[in-house]
């Protein structure tokens, strides 16, 4: 009877994924249509048995997860690059061609270095600056809007990770030039695309404070990149800027093998050829530590929906004309109305023996998530890790399985020792083992890692 | 989102050229006044910070800090964008930093939200030997365009809660209050406030969803 409670979230799920992804909207409409579901689906949700005791810090992140589901299903409808390479729909947004402007650009200023920006340089400062870059360029690597915020607010703190090591005082003055070097060394694929997707279809209310400031200095930056010419600069003539340029012009034409056909110094073009490297997400270059961590676009594609447990039958069709996808072996209906029931009674438990925490679902999850994504770290309190994600914890869980289970161990051992070598380019005195250690003793959590090793240094 | 007393939140941008003070000023001021500091959770350049005008009523300033530099000036909308307050910070021993504040100034006036209110603040007063900007000569420009105006100290601790307290005092609260707690009605708790405005959105697609929305009203 309890699980049945959440039933009718399931069917609304269903249908609107169903319905959204029938024929193409326009993007206003799209942007519309999801939020408005999830402002629908929250209420619907607050009135089901699952969620009506909860914390509203626990059905905020219960939203979240909502947010998260919807979105990771409806990425091939939503997300330019990817809706480009379904070649379902016509991508309807100039956002591929402003992708491609932007990277051939960034192509041509490989040359500008810190003294340009006035970027201040000290030790170890090109070991921030690496593990900056890190972060930003993971962005491709998720497809919730919440975990591409993540991964550029990771890129900023970072940065302000690298003015407090130097010792600079931490304001937007320092902060700004700092994120413009990172993203002209990182040149991200899609960047234009991710930014774009994140302001469409983040929740709006989350996107307003802190994250909001961090999204709008990285648009900033963009900005600030997509008009740069020798007067931006400064140590630079006009003369020995555009010199600099015509070299990098030089260079990509003699490399035509390394990527997209280069369009010369005018960026108005009008007809960009399709199909090239850097609109695909599947091309993403990925840093050694990347890929081990986190590749969740690296497993394959399955756009499955979880059965829900008393309506097995009626949702096969969905399956099969609403996502068209092929299940995943561990996506099974009778499988997962036992997790389901679980979650429930654990659930239940959890509600009358006071907050603990339910510590085995939550390891259990955080198997699917990078260390550093995982809330408590960089950007929720300590509470929001701690609650459970009852239901939709389990659909998530579900959802991005896959083949990663059966290389999560793998991936730890690859994550720690990628973690390692971060830290030692970072703290290049200290000890590897001492790093790893502190790694360890921080649950592989870089960022953690890094402000303890600064605390100890 | 945790409760309907959360208090109402509102966007500071903060402009001026760099070493005028600016961040100096709004660190004073989240740090010194009030005992509920919070460190940010990724770096100072975004911060907040919380006024109690009397017993019922709290602001909360989310301060965004611009980079203060010349070539990033066209960085600048995409900071005071839905701004509901600025506070534009020249150098009092500067007078081509008040010509700065001048032009940030116009320029908030034509681009930003029509109902920004703006504060002029001179900073440094501690440095009162090297006067370059008379107090009456700022005054009155700040009266003529309309602005909140007060020489401060971020070092001496001088009129820095007052210049927020003020701003604060002149933010249309009543109308933000309505509009926040609506929002806040649509997106969580409060499930019988936001629910007849749900009815119909996202009507496309819910169809098949009749069923199931039976079985919810028997939950």
């Amino acid at each position: 009877m309890r699980h049945r409670s959440a039933g009718p979230v399931g069917e609304y799920v269903r249908s609107f994924i169903k319905g959204f992804t029938k024929k193409p909207y326009r993007v206003a409409d799209q942007t519309k249509l999801i939020l408005d579901f999830l402002d629908f689906i929250s209420l619907r949700m607050r009135e089901c048995e699952v969620w009506s005791n909860v914390s509203s810090t626990e059905f905020e992140n219960a939203t979240e997860a909502m947010e998260k589901l919807i979105m990771n299903r409806l990425y091939n409808y939503t997300f330019s690059p990817a809706i480009k390479r379904e070649g379902r729909w016509s991508v309807q947004t100039d956002d591929l061609e402003r992708d491609r402007v932007l990277k051939q650009r960034i192509r041509l200023f490989g040359w500008i270095d810190e003294t340009h920006l006035d970027v201040p340089v000290g030790d170890h400062s090109k070991g921030f600056v690496d593990f900056a870059i890190q972060e930003l360029l993971k962005i491709n690597h998720y497809k919730a809007p919440r975990d591409k915020v993540i991964c550029i607010l990771n890129c900023c703190k970072v940065i302000f990770g690298l003015i407090r090591h130097l010792s600079t005082q931490e304001n937007a003055d320092n902060f700004v030039p700092i994120l413009i070097f990172v993203v002209l060394r990182a040149n991200p694929d899609n960047l234009i695309s991710n930014v774009e997707y994140i302001s469409r279809f983040r929740n709006p209310e989350r996107l307003s404070s802190e994250s909001g400031y961090y999204l709008s200095s990285l648009m900033g930056a963009i900005a600030f990149i997509e008009t740069m010419d020798y007067t931006s600069l400064s140590n630079i003539t006009q003369k020995e800027f555009e010199e600099n340029v015509e070299d990098a012009v030089q260079k990509m034409s003699a490399q035509p093998e390394s990527a997209e056909p280069f369009t010369p110094v005018q960026f108005d073009t009008g007809k960009l050829e399709a199909g090239d490297t850097s609109s695909s997400p599947a091309s993403v270059q990925m840093t050694p530590q990347g890929s081990g961590s986190d590749g969740e676009d690296g497993a394959p594609r399955s756009p499955h929906t979880p059965n829900m447990p008393n309506r097995q039958g009626s949702t096969d069709p969905y399956l099969l004309d609403g996502a068209g996808g092929v299940r995943t072996p561990t996506d099974d209906g009778s499988e997962f109305g036992e997790d389901h029931r679980t979650v429930q009674e654990s659930q239940q438990s959890s509600a009358t023996n006071a907050p603990a925490p339910n510590r085995s679902k939550r390891s259990d999850f955080s198997n699917f998530l990078p260390s550093f994504l995982s809330e408590a770290n960089i950007l929720q309190t300590p509470q929001t890790q701690a609650s459970a994600l009852p239901l939709l914890k389990r659909l998530q869980a579900q959802e991005e399985e896959g083949d990663q289970q059966r290389q999560v161990a793998q991936i730890d051992r690859a994550h720690i020792d990628a973690g390692v070598e971060t830290l030692k380019s970072i703290f290049a005195e200290t000890d590897s083992s001492v790093c790893r250690l502190v790694l360890e003793g921080c649950d592989g959590d870089v960022q953690q890692a890094i402000d303890k090793l600064l605390e100890m240094s | 989102m945790s409760s309907s007393r959360s208090p109402l939140s509102f966007k500071l941008v903060l402009l001026g050229e760099s070493a005028v003070g600016k961040s100096s000023l709004v660190l004073r001021f989240v740090k010194d006044q009030f005992d509920d500091y919070r460190e940010s959770t990724i770096g100072a350049a975004f911060l907040t910070q919380t006024v109690s005008l009397d017993e019922q009523t709290t602001v909360k300033f989310e301060i965004w800090d611009t980079a203060g530099q010349e070539r990033y000036k066209s960085l600048a909308p995409m900071y005071y964008r839905n701004a509901n307050c600025a506070v534009v910070v020249y150098d009092i021993t500067q007078p081509s930093s008040l010509e700065k504040a001048k032009s940030w100034i116009r320029e908030l006036q034509r681009q930003a939200d029509s109902n920004i209110i703006i504060a002029l603040a001179g900073n440094k007063t501690d440095l009162a030997s090297r006067r370059a900007v008379q107090t009456e000569e700022a005054e009155k420009y700040a009266a003529e365009e309309n602005l909140l105006f007060l020489e401060t100290s971020a070092k001496d601790s001088y009129n820095v809660s007052e210049l927020f307290t003020m701003i604060a005092r002149k933010l249309p609260l009543e109308q933000a209050a309505n509009a926040q707690r609506g929002g806040r009605a649509g997106g969580s708790n409060l499930m019988g406030g936001g629910a007849g405005s749900q009815s119909g959105r996202a009507g496309v697609d819910l169809r098949g969803g009749g069923q199931g929305s039976n079985d919810a009203c028997n939950c």
